[in-house]
């Protein structure tokens, strides 16, 4: 799911906001995102499964909900001019057609200020049947 | 107090269908729907005359509502009642089982027509549901009717297609003490 997104943005994103092939780890009690401001860092997915359909036999219908969160570091002070189609371009690659196999699939993003640093990180939702 | 309880792998609900018609006697018993099934795990081994083990079950109500008949006496101050033939039904809803739902191809009696063809059909079925489960000395309602109220549905939010499923039962619920499982 990450390899399919990240595939996707970085052929997208091609304005001063690049996407970066690492993972976002931290180094040395920084963040990588933070020290390599304006590229977009996607994180391993993560697996939940529920239940979808519950039945009086055990074998429920469940879902599995795979999550990619992701992160790009902004300057806070003056608004980069490609910020606006980066971001959308982000949110269009949740229909990226190469992820078949789920039935619903969400993008949102939440933004917090650290002194000069506009952090946007943004989490990618995928439904599939388990 | 004791409850029915249908929680344990060895007490799940358990719905077969199978033709009316299949029937060794003029009123269903057991051995028409089940000839072998387990005690210590409580599946069924064997199904006989083709019977649809109905899959996916989300709920099920087993309906049986009498008529009531009231009169009014001058000499009381409250009305009298007797009741009447009920109006038996077995409801619920379950998620579609392409072989099940649409005939398993090979099959015989009602596996091979599914329940969609046998409601289409209107085909007259024998059913067996047991409450909790079918190891020896469980109960169970058996009794014959026809299928109706079908209505497969699928949404955004719930991607796989389930149908409510009504057997309009003919007549009277026979209970019975489940005796085949070994």
């Amino acid at each position: 799911m990450r390899t399919l997104l990240l595939t996707y943005l970085t052929a997208n994103l091609t304005g001063s906001i690049k996407t970066s092939q690492e993972l976002p780890f931290d180094q040395g009690g920084n963040a990588l995102y933070l020290k390599n401001m304006k590229r977009v860092y996607l994180s391993e997915p993560t697996k939940e499964q529920s239940t979808l359909v519950p039945l009086l036999s055990e074998d429920d219908i469940c879902q599995t909900i795979t999550t990619v969160q992701g992160y790009l570091a902004m300057d806070a002070k003056n608004r980069n001019a490609d910020l606006d189609s980066a971001l959308a371009t982000m949110a269009t690659a949740k229909l990226v057609n190469t992820i078949t196999d789920s039935f619903r699939k969400e993008f949102d993003y939440t933004t917090t200020i650290d002194n000069d640093i506009l952090l946007y990180e943004f989490e990618y939702r995928f439904y599939n049947i388990a | 107090m004791a409850y029915i309880n249908a929680t344990t792998a060895v007490n799940r609900v358990k719905l077969v269908l199978i033709k009316a018609s299949a029937m060794a006697g003029s009123t269903p018993a057991e051995t028409d729907f089940i000839t072998a099934a387990s005690n210590s795990t409580g599946a069924i081994s064997t199904v006989a005359n083709g019977g649809i083990v109905v899959p996916g079950l989300q709920d099920v109500t087993i309906n049986n509502s009498n008529g009531a008949f009231r009169w009014k006496q001058l000499d009381q101050s409250g009305e009298n009642v007797i009741t009447t033939n009920a109006s038996n039904s077995l409801s619920g809803n379950f998620v579609l089982d392409p072989t099940a739902f649409f005939g398993l191809t090979g099959g015989t009696g009602a596996s091979l027509d599914g329940i969609f063809k046998l409601s289409n059909d209107r085909t007259q079925v024998a059913f067996l549901i047991a409450p909790a489960g079918v190891t020896d000395g469980s109960k169970l309602f058996m009794g014959t009717g026809f299928i109706s109220a079908l209505a497969p549905k699928v949404s955004a939010d719930s991607p796989v297609f389930v149908s409510p499923l009504t057997i309009e039962v003919n007549g009277d619920y026979t209970l019975a003490t489940a005796a085949v499982a070994t």
